[in-house]
Formats: structure tokens, C-alpha cells, sequence
């Protein structure tokens, strides 16, 4: 008898386990398919090229420095960046493979290995700019609500799969209907804030809603501000070949 | 003189097409740079009296644009014509040329072949480039690169393999590489036919963490010769002949690269050997090294003084030492508007030390106004002092 109880204990404990797990798995889910619904805002799941203009400005609100290219998408990992503004660095060509940067100017002739902390895009990182995708780094965990910009926000809390990415953690308050991208907090792997960034404009491209333009303020250098404006998003056939580091030189032809 | 006129004519086109038209034509850059450039020539050995008749100063003003013609998705022709106004003390002159000027055909899917006269580089470092067929010399000294007749024909497999392989049209030289990848590093394999001489050659790069970045380049050769001097502290004139035809002639590069949180980058690299010389070259060199020790000035005849005195006229690096470091510093926003580059050489081997700081300022997106030195430091035997003159040059670019 008293091992019949014992059983049907066990079997209600593993019940409420099977039940919880269940329970757990569905929110994790349930996260990711927001978080994939946040990325088609900031690109499409098939190659794409689009305009990017970046804009810094100082503590005065003065204008900085302003570079604009044209950033071609294959996927979460490849991209690659053809500058067009300013003048001086038409030519310069960014590859960006997995974790491997490359990058190609027409005085120098040959593509070159560089390391992920050099930046080549001003106060932006390589990963606002070509990184399309949070899915593919990053784990979603749905963390409530909370007041931001005179909206009740849904909380969205992404954590590094690796450390090979820009931010340990991001924080997004993403409006719940449609979980459209308001404002995302950067962090540092020290768990330092390094900016604050908020989507400020969006437009339609095709049937789709995209981010047309973003604003980036600098936790670190206080005061200063980025603005990165995207246009023309037009889906593009990027084969294979032209994210070998060798086509480099031959990327300014297309 | 026809490629004068058609680089005058090509440049006037690219000028008024920027203006007037779009569709398979297009300009996609102009370049304007005047330079004026001072030559210290005071404590010159290497050019007593000035007996090369250098000038001590100049004003050079030069305009480059990149024009592009594409009537059909797999050909092109790329046009980059030169244009240079010469303004010295004793009168000007006005050149025209093209630095490059290439056909492409994309005859099969991921097949491309250029011809014609193209800038193309080899290798994985920044200062030399042994494994480069077409210019191994630093292009940090250089005033202008050298650009070959070639055909050039490239094959991509996919995204980590392709095949390249070069005919220069001049001569006979050629080449091929593999390029591939595994993981996080980048190879390429070479063979190099240079002189009916034959050069197996690898390269490779690799990044560790997210701030160092490793390269290397390796050439091995047989039936070269290198000569350098048999001690130190000895004249750079006196030198012997370090291997023969029956051993292999091994030369290298080692680079590192680092970058700061603040976006500092430094480049150092070591350098072992020379490229070396074909028996041909080394016969020429040794009849040029004991003529020109054995006359008080060089005579104007000479084969030997052309080579001796290129560096002085052409600003190009030449290795008489057997080991070589190279450093370089870069920062972008060094100031507001500011920014900094400082390549410097040294040579274990004599301790001379060749310093090219340069700074600049950033007037708006489409001027710019750069300042740099070239400043050998050395005793008066080294490499450095007695190859290169001192000199300072101020540059005002436009691009556009």
C-alpha cells in the first residue's frame, strides 16, 4: 500500500516536472519567435544590400563625422561593406566573415586580415552595421513590462552565445502588439552599459515594415550621439564567391 | 606621346561624364594632390656635389580619377589616367599616363580575366611583400607604385578557395597562387617564375582574440644569390656573395598586429634576407660594386650606378642588411580633424633607423592637407644615411 502511494507520488511529481518543462519550453519559444520578429525589422532572411549613412555627433550637437556605404547582407554571418562617402575612402572595401575581418583600400592592393576591435566605421560598431540578426548570437528571455518613452514596453532580455560578439547583453523594450524595436541597452562582458540606442523612425519596403533610422548615445564618451540612417533595402543575389577575402579587390566592380 | 594624349583626352572625358551622362559609363573618383617636397642634401656621401643633379625642391601636382566602362554584365574596361604638372627651380614639365588601364571578361561563372596594365599585390604584410611577383618593395617609401602588363586570370570555387595565375606581357615572367582557408587562418601557396628562375612561396595570416592579428610570408628560392656585407659595422659597398646554386635561398617575414581599446594600431614585422638576386643580377651588381669603388665618382656609363643610386631617385627600399624591423603606428582621431601615421625602419644589422612620421588634418570630407618626413638616422656607413636623403613634403589632397 504504502508503495502504491509512494508511486503515485512519483508519478504526480513527474507529471508537474513534464508539465513545468513544458511550460518553460513554450516561453523560450515563445521569446525567440519575437525575437525573430524583431530582426525582419532590421533585415530579411535572404541576401539583401542597403544604404547606410553613419553620423556622429559631438557634445554640441555638431556634426563629426559622417561616413555612408552601401552594406551587402548574404546572411547572420557574411556581409560585406563598399564605402561611398567621403570620397577619400571610395574604394575601401570591409569583409566580414563569421568572426574574420578583412578589409581592402585600392593604395594598399591586397586584402588584408585585421582583428574585430578595429573599428573602420567611426563610433559604430561592425556588428550595428552588418550584424542583421540578433537571433544567431543571442538568447531571448522575456523579462515583463516596463514604462519606457511613454509606452508600456515588453522587456526583452538577450544573452551572448559566445563571446565573440560586441555585447554580453542587450536589453530591448519592444512595443508588445507588434513588437517593434522602441529602445536596446548594450552592455560590456565587464557588465559596464556602453550605449543606449533608439529606433526612431521606421518605413515601408515592399510589404514589410524596416528601422529607418536608429540613434546611438554613447555611455562611455557622454554626450556624444550616432545617427544611422538606413535606406534602399533591395534583395540582392550574393553567390558564395564574393566572401572569399581574394574577391575583394574585385568587389569595387560590382 | 599617343599615351599622353589619350590619358589627357580619357581625363577630360572622365571630367565632363562625371557632369554630363550616367548609364554604362562612370567616374567614380577624382583625386587632386599638390605636393612640394624639400630635399636635404648637406650631409649626402652617396651624391657628393649633387653630381645626380637631384632637385632640392619641388612642386608636383597630380590628378588621378578611376573611370569605369561597362556595356555588358561580364565585360569592363577600367581607365586610371594620370595627369602630373612638374614645377622645379629650373623650369616644368607636364606628364600623362595610365596607372592603370585593364580590360575584364567574365567568360564563365566565377572566371575573371583582366589584361592590360593593373596594380596587383601579393602577401600578407605590410612593409614587404616577398611573395609579391609584381613589386615586392614597402609601399610606405614609394611615392607612386608600379603598375605591370599583365594577364590576369582568377578562378573562385567558392568562398574559401580560388586559383590565380599571372603572365606579365613584357617578359617572361609568371605565377601562380591557391588561395584557402581553414578555421581562422588565411593561406596562399605560390609559384613564382621570375627570370627563368624558379620561387615556391607561402603566406599566411591569423587573428587571436579580438585585437592581434599573426602574418608571415616564406620564399624559398635556388639558384639565387644574395650578397651582404661580411660585418656589421662594414662599408655597404663591400659585400659577398652568401649562397650558390646548390643550396636553397630562404627569406621570411614575421608581422604581428595589435590594436588598443582607443583604436591605436601597431604593425611590427621583422624581416630576414632580401629577395635575393639571379646569377644574371648578381654578375651586374658585383661589375657595378668594383667599378664604382675603383673610380672616385661614378661614371655616367655605368650599369652598377643606375641600381646604386635608386633609392636616392626612386625612393625604393633595397636590402643590403641581412635583418630588418619594421614598426608602424596609426591613429585616426589622434585630435579632432587629426590623424597620425609613423612608419619606422630599423636595421639590426647597422643600426640605422629610418623615421617617416606623418600627421593629418582633415579640413572638410574633400580636403585634407598631410605633412610628412622622411629621416634617416644613422653612422655614415648604414644603409639608411648614406641611401636616402633627408626630406620633408607637404601635401595638400582633394578627392571628390
Amino acid at each position: 500500500m504504502q508503495s502504491d502511494m509512494f508511486k503515485m507520488r512519483l508519478f504526480s511529481l513527474l507529471v508537474l516536472l513534464i508539465l513545468f518543462s513544458g511550460m518553460s519550453l513554450y516561453g523560450k519559444d515563445d521569446a525567440k519567435v519575437i525575437l525573430a520578429k524583431v530582426d525582419a525589422y532590421r533585415g530579411y532572411n535572404q541576401p539583401f544590400q542597403m544604404n547606410v549613412e553613419v553620423v556622429d555627433y559631438d557634445k554640441n550637437g555638431k556634426v563629426g563625422h559622417k561616413l555612408s556605404f552601401l552594406a551587402y547582407i548574404k546572411d547572420r554571418q557574411s556581409s560585406f561593406l563598399k564605402y561611398i562617402y567621403p570620397p577619400i575612402d571610395k574604394g575601401k572595401v570591409l569583409l566580414m566573415v563569421d568572426d574574420n575581418v578583412w578589409f581592402y583600400h585600392k593604395k594598399i592592393s591586397k586584402p588584408l586580415r585585421l582583428s574585430q576591435r578595429q573599428r573602420l566605421l567611426g563610433n559604430v560598431s561592425n556588428a550595428d552595421v552588418a550584424r542583421a540578426n540578433f537571433s544567431f548570437d543571442y538568447s531571448p528571455k522575456i523579462q515583463g513590462r516596463k514604462n519606457i518613452k511613454k509606452q508600456n514596453a515588453l522587456v526583452l532580455e538577450l544573452n551572448a552565445k559566445h563571446k565573440k560578439v560586441a555585447y554580453s547583453k542587450i536589453i530591448l523594450y519592444l512595443s508588445p502588439d507588434t513588437y517593434k524595436p522602441i529602445q536596446g541597452e548594450f552592455y560590456a562582458f565587464s557588465g559596464k552599459l556602453l550605449k543606449t540606442s533608439t529606433y526612431t523612425q521606421f518605413h515601408k519596403v515592399g510589404n514589410s515594415l524596416k528601422i529607418k533610422q536608429m540613434e546611438i548615445v554613447d555611455a562611455v564618451l557622454k554626450g556624444t550621439k550616432t545617427t544611422i540612417n538606413y535606406s534602399e533595402y533591395k534583395l540582392k543575389s550574393l553567390p558564395d564567391h564574393y566572401f572569399n577575402p581574394d574577391f575583394l579587390p574585385r568587389i569595387r566592380q560590382l | 606621346m599617343r599615351q599622353f594624349a589619350l590619358a589627357i583626352i580619357v581625363s577630360f572625358f572622365g571630367i565632363c561624364q562625371q557632369v554630363i551622362a550616367e548609364g554604362s559609363f562612370y567616374v567614380d573618383q577624382h583625386e587632386i594632390k599638390v605636393l612640394s617636397r624639400y630635399n636635404d642634401f648637406q650631409n649626402s656621401v652617396f651624391n657628393p656635389e649633387n653630381i645626380l643633379s637631384l632637385e632640392k625642391k619641388y612642386v608636383t601636382t597630380r590628378y588621378h580619377s578611376s573611370i569605369w566602362w561597362q556595356p555588358e554584365d561580364y565585360f569592363f574596361v577600367h581607365l586610371k589616367p594620370r595627369l602630373k604638372f612638374h614645377v622645379n627651380e629650373t623650369g616644368n614639365k607636364c606628364e600623362a599616363e595610365f596607372d592603370e588601364a585593364y580590360a575584364a571578361l567574365t567568360p564563365i561563372n566565377k572566371l575573371f580575366i583582366d589584361v592590360g596594365k593593373k596594380n596587383i599585390r601579393w602577401g600578407t604584410a605590410y612593409a614587404w611583400n616577398l611573395v609579391n611577383i609584381f613589386d615586392p618593395y614597402n609601399q610606405f617609401i614609394k611615392e607612386e607604385n608600379n603598375f605591370q602588363d599583365v594577364v590576369y586570370a582568377q578562378y573562385y570555387i567558392n568562398d574559401t578557395f580560388s586559383l590565380s595565375h599571372s603572365t606579365f606581357l613584357n617578359h617572361s615572367d609568371y605565377a601562380f597562387k591557391l588561395h584557402g582557408a581553414f578555421h581562422q587562418i588565411d593561406y596562399d601557396f605560390l609559384y613564382l617564375n621570375q627570370n627563368k628562375e624558379s620561387k615556391i612561396g607561402f603566406d599566411v595570416s591569423t587573428t587571436l582574440g579580438d585585437s592581434l592579428e599573426f602574418h608571415a610570408e616564406v620564399l624559398g628560392q635556388k639558384g639565387t644569390s644574395a650578397y651582404f656585407p661580411t660585418n656589421p659595422t662594414q662599408n655597404i659597398y663591400a659585400w659577398e656573395k652568401t649562397n650558390n646554386n646548390q643550396t636553397i635561398f630562404t627569406s621570411f617575414v614575421l608581422g604581428t598586429q595589435y590594436t588598443t581599446i582607443d583604436n591605436t594600431n601597431i604593425v611590427l614585422e621583422y624581416f630576414h634576407n632580401g629577395t635575393g638576386l639571379s646569377n644574371s643580377q648578381y654578375d651586374l651588381a658585383l661589375e657595378g660594386i668594383n667599378e664604382s669603388l675603383s673610380g672616385d665618382k661614378y661614371k655616367a656609363d655605368s650599369p652598377w650606378r643606375g641600381f646604386l643610386l635608386n633609392s636616392s631617385s626612386f625612393y625604393q627600399f633595397s636590402q643590403f642588411r641581412k635583418n630588418y624591423l619594421f614598426l608602424r603606428v596609426s591613429k585616426n582621431n589622434l585630435f579632432e580633424k587629426i590623424s597620425m601615421e609613423w612608419n619606422n625602419y630599423y636595421s639590426i644589422d647597422d643600426q640605422g633607423l629610418l623615421l617617416l612620421p606623418a600627421l593629418k588634418y582633415k579640413v572638410s570630407d574633400y580636403f585634407y592637407i598631410k605633412n610628412r618626413f622622411f629621416l634617416p638616422i644613422g653612422n655614415s656607413l648604414s644603409e639608411f644615411k648614406r641611401f636616402y636623403e633627408k626630406y620633408v613634403i607637404l601635401e595638400l589632397e582633394c578627392f571628390f
